[in-house]
């Protein structure tokens, strides 16, 4: 049987309004999620978090507990499985509160203190809220305010240095004609998506198995890996359905708690967190006390831009809102000044949600803006066009691309900017007041290498494996829409397989970099596998390779005699992707992605 | 969650003679509430009676113009039927201002109006609560109160009802039909919920082992011209933090005869008697809606976070009053 992917040319899909690929599967309820997956024998595990802001826990009383129904183990830090968190993951260092129950540490409310094991998830819940834990409290400060005295510059990270600056700020504000100064503030904000963290993990044939909602099935069966010691061919992650991410799907308490009980138990364990208990155990945005003082001359051309941001984090681990330096690739100014500083308090551990940085910094910086355009009486967009870098203000470097002022001029159109009233309050439309304002805004523009694999059936339809995940993003479709675009093909006859970690190492659901990363390496695996199709291979009658034994991670190339499949494979690992300090601006580099095919 | 027994009932008297028999049980109609509280310990039922299908949903008209609303009506089923639309549009517009499509299809006319308060102090079982646990204080005073009451509270409890329809219901005089093993009883809607006083953990005045059967709506006319606006902080699938049912009759720029009730702003379904009686007779303007109003929140005692709910009831009174009469007017 002979197969030409030109057979039913359909081009032109991607762009195009398309149905999701799993829509009806998730509306009907078919589609199962980390929470749903049925097993054998499966029990379930509940996580009792501490009550106190700060202390040491000195006893758990778990005989009253074990006595009730269903109820198989009480998991906590004098009898569970040592972890090892020495290592360095995708994003960084392990969040120390990955390492459940090995200590008697309590370093604010809602830490881990114990896994309670029962038959069914309503005997574990009521054995968990039954369970006595007592404390030595100790004296905890979980204020954050501006100029907090134990305020600390934190050190450069991957994701640019705390201070950056240029010239003398102090100088050129002193010799400005117009002269902002203002304070802002943002409170914490949780990324709690529709779907609970959940994972259920077992034992399969001597590997770790866990099905899981994250952003990433590679990271989370890299790091549990690392957290278990084991081998990464050990452990498989997949995350079919993702109910929302946001940032706060990562690795994260519930799978290492779910891994453990189920190596205690020897038998396939669920953890599902509450609504409740994800507001301490996932991650959070900072706070913010952020200043911003701009001083410009008679035309409005910057000569200080001034910035200085404080955020919050937690006792055990240095997480840093980077709200400060967006201003480093957005405008330019005589000299510039931008920090972040941190504090550590008695609080959860904050994250990256949605924007981390750039939505709280981006909202003080473009207020100042605003309040020098109101000062000097230049009309908003004109104030910024006229501060428009053409390189990098504080680095110097060229941006790859740019556009800002076109996008300024194309919304400008667009709003009748022009012929605005742009007093507040004065234009009522039936019971609505509507108002006209703008603001920009800047983000990183990176991609990760991934790895893909497509497969031309027997029966003319095409398989697409890739680790990608689809957090409701609609990522599985687009990738559909890609594969089905480059192999000339309706894209009802493309099948994506993802989100699972023995597909090999993929980019993350993260930093808006996923589909951006994925598309790049389906396209490329795309191209080899037409390129073969044309020279004459021919797909055998027993047709696709099977599903079941899908590649090891390290054996990234899969060909089979007779059966064409392409894969395209880049580096490993993942390196940060912003580099904001240096060219990255308002679209800038893209590093490219699958582009080495093996 | 506590392990709890569950039984379908068919016929009322064996609703009641199942709950009179076992203090620990309780009704479940929707469950859409008392599910969620059994799962976060609020409510520790050992036993459930659903009482979803006993033949009390049906919606009818009674021979005096009014209707009789059976308690097992769903929401939904409640908010569509004509005659509910005709006589008391404020009511099916209240109905479907709350909760979800999905929500409205379980949720029932009875459950509507046991609903406990949404105060985030009542559903944590970790810290005090006087309405949960008598005694035990209340955090919301002192804490976390931008939703919670500014009319009839005190200083053991500040959370606020939040039925929408149970606004309706009290703007149109509604009375609660109910059952026990004694016979049947009446309560009117406006003694239905007791005072918060210093027993804020006793909400209704149904007779211990009561099943509500449903609510009969007397004859209004005025109700035929009302409205219900909800105001909450994001356009759906929230709880009011402010909300009216109104009914204007205006002739000759007169006002004959009004109907005002609050949402979100006490432990019960507000009926604001005073601002009708200060509108009854008078002229209907927006200076009288105003007064009206004033008049009505000049018992308001605010918190230091919710002191915004005076200005904005008063002027819900005086938009919807006005919108009332233009178009009586047209």
């Amino acid at each position: 049987m002979t197969t030409t992917t030109g057979a039913t040319t359909t081009t032109g899909a991607f762009g195009t309004a398309r149905t999701r690929v799993e829509g009806r599967e998730k509306v009907t309820g078919a589609a199962r999620y980390a929470g749903d997956i049925p097993l054998p024998d499966l029990a379930h595990g509940w996580m009792v978090l501490s009550t106190v802001a700060r202390g040491r826990i000195s006893s758990i009383e778990s005989e009253p507990v074990l006595a009730m129904p269903g109820v198989l183990a009480v998991i906590h830090h004098q009898n569970a499985p040592r972890v090892n968190l020495d290592y360095m993951g995708m994003i960084g260092k392990p969040d120390p509160i990955l390492g459940v129950f090995q200590n008697d540490r309590v370093p604010f409310m809602g830490w881990p203190v114990a896994l309670v094991l029962a038959e069914r998830p309503e005997q574990a819940r009521e054995a968990a809220e039954a369970l006595v834990v007592r404390y030595e409290q100790e004296p905890h400060d979980i204020g954050f305010t501006a100029g907090h005295p134990d305020m600390y510059t934190p050190p450069d990270s991957p994701f640019g240095p705390a201070v950056a600056s240029k010239g003398d700020v102090e100088a050129e504000l002193a010799a400005s004609t117009f002269v902002v100064d203002s304070e802002y503030t943002t409170p914490e904000e949780h990324h709690n998506p529709m779907e609970p963290h959940a994972a259920t993990a077992h034992w399969d044939g001597g590997r770790l198995e866990v099905f899981d909602s994250n952003q990433g099935s590679m990271m989370v069966a890299a790091e549990l890996a690392q957290i278990f010691s084991l081998d990464a061919e050990s452990v498989r992650v997949r995350s079919e359905h993702v109910g929302g991410g946001f940032g706060s799907k990562t690795t994260r308490p519930h799978q290492v708690a779910a891994a453990m009980a189920a190596t205690v138990l020897q038998r396939p364990v669920r953890v599902v967190m509450t609504r409740r208990q994800m507001f301490s155990t996932i991650g959070y945005r900072s706070p913010t006390a952020q200043r911003v003082r701009l001083g410009a001359d008679e035309s409005g051309r910057l000569r200080a831009l001034d910035h200085r941001s404080e955020c919050v984090t937690s006792t055990v681990h240095e997480f840093v809102e980077r709200s400060a330096s967006v201003g480093r690739v957005m405008y330019d100014a005589d000299a510039h000044y931008t920090s972040d500083r941190v504090v550590r308090l008695d609080v959860p551990t904050p994250t990256f949600m949605r924007a981390p940085g750039e939505a709280p910094g981006s909202f003080a910086l473009e207020c100042a803006l605003d309040e020098l355009a109101e000062k000097s009486g230049i009309d908003p967009i004109e104030l910024r066009v006229r501060n428009e870098p053409d390189r990098g203000p504080v680095s110097g470097l060229p941006f790859s691309s740019r556009n800002l002022v076109a996008c300024y001029e194309e919304g400008a159109r667009r709003f009748g900017w022009a012929d605005r009233d742009p007093r507040p309050g004065v234009r009522r439309e039936g019971r609505w007041l509507l108002g006209t304002g703008m603001a920009a805004a800047s983000f990183h523009s990176g991609a990760g290498p991934s790895t893909a694999a497509v497969t031309a059936e027997a029966d003319g339809t095409f398989t697409v494996r890739i680790n990608a995940a689809d957090i409701g993003t609609g990522a599985r479709t687009a990738i559909n829409l890609v594969a089905a675009d480059g192999l000339a093909v309706d894209p009802e006859r493309v099948r994506v397989v993802m989100a699972d970690s023995d597909l090999g190492p993929a980019m993350l659901a993260g930093g808006s970099m996923g589909t951006r990363s994925w598309a790049w390496a389906v396209a490329i695996a795309v191209s080899e596998l037409r390129e073969r199709l044309a020279l004459g291979g021919d797909i055998p009658p027993e047709g696709s390779p099977r599903a079941p034994t899908p590649p090891k991670p390290s054996a990234p190339s899969r060909k089979r005699s007779g059966t064409p499949s392409a894969r395209s494979s880049p580096r490993w690992p993942w390196t940060s992707p912003a580099e904001r300090s240096g060219c990255g601006g308002c679209s800038a580099s893209s590093r490219r992605a699958g582009s080495s095919t093996r | 969650m506590k392990e709890f027994g569950y039984q379908r009932v068919l016929e009322v008297s064996e609703a009641i003679s199942v709950l009179g028999a076992d203090p620990d049980a309780r009704f479940l109609g929707g469950g859409t509430n008392l599910v969620d509280l059994m799962k976060t310990g609020v409510e520790r039922p050992g036993h459930l009676v659903d009482v979803t299908e006993l033949p009390l949903d049906r919606v009818e008209v009674t021979p005096e113009g009014g209707l009789r609303i059976g308690a097992t009506v769903t929401n939904s089923d409640l908010a569509a039927h004509p005659e509910v639309r005709r006589r008391y549009p404020a009511l099916a517009q209240a109905v479907l201002a709350g909760a979800s499509g999905q929500l409205r299809n379980m949720a029932t006319v009875g459950g509507n109006l046991l609903q406990r308060t949404r105060c985030g102090y009542f559903t944590d079982v970790a810290g005090p609560c006087n309405k949960r646990l008598p005694g035990s204080g209340c955090p919301a005073i002192e804490g976390e109160h931008h939703n919670h009451a500014i009319l009839g509270a005190s200083e053991h409890c500040v959370a606020t009802h939040p039925s929408d329809m149970g606004v309706a219901l009290a703007a149109f005089d509604a009375v609660v039909r109910y059952e026990t093993a004694d016979g049947p009883g009446e309560l009117p809607l406006a003694d239905f919920y007791l005072p918060v006083g210093d027993t804020p953990h006793l909400e209704t005045a149904l007779p211990s082992g009561a099943l509500i059967t449903g609510v009969t709506l007397p004859p209004a006319p005025v109700a035929a011209h009302s409205r219900y606006r909800k105001v909450r902080e994001r356009a759906s699938y929230a709880f009011a933090i402010g909300s009216i049912a109104a009914a204007l009759d205006v002739r000759d720029g007169v006002v004959h005869e009004v109907r005002l009730a609050f949402g979100a702003v006490a432990s019960r379904p507000w009926r604001a008697l005073e601002a009708e009686r200060a509108l009854t007779g008078g002229p209907a303007t927006a200076e009288a809606f105003a007064a009206a109003a004033d008049a009505e929140l000049a018992a308001a005692e605010a918190l230091p976070h919710n002191g915004y709910k005076v200005p904005l009831m008063r002027n819900l009174v005086v938009a919807l009053l006005t919108e009332l009469t233009e178009e009586a007017t047209r």
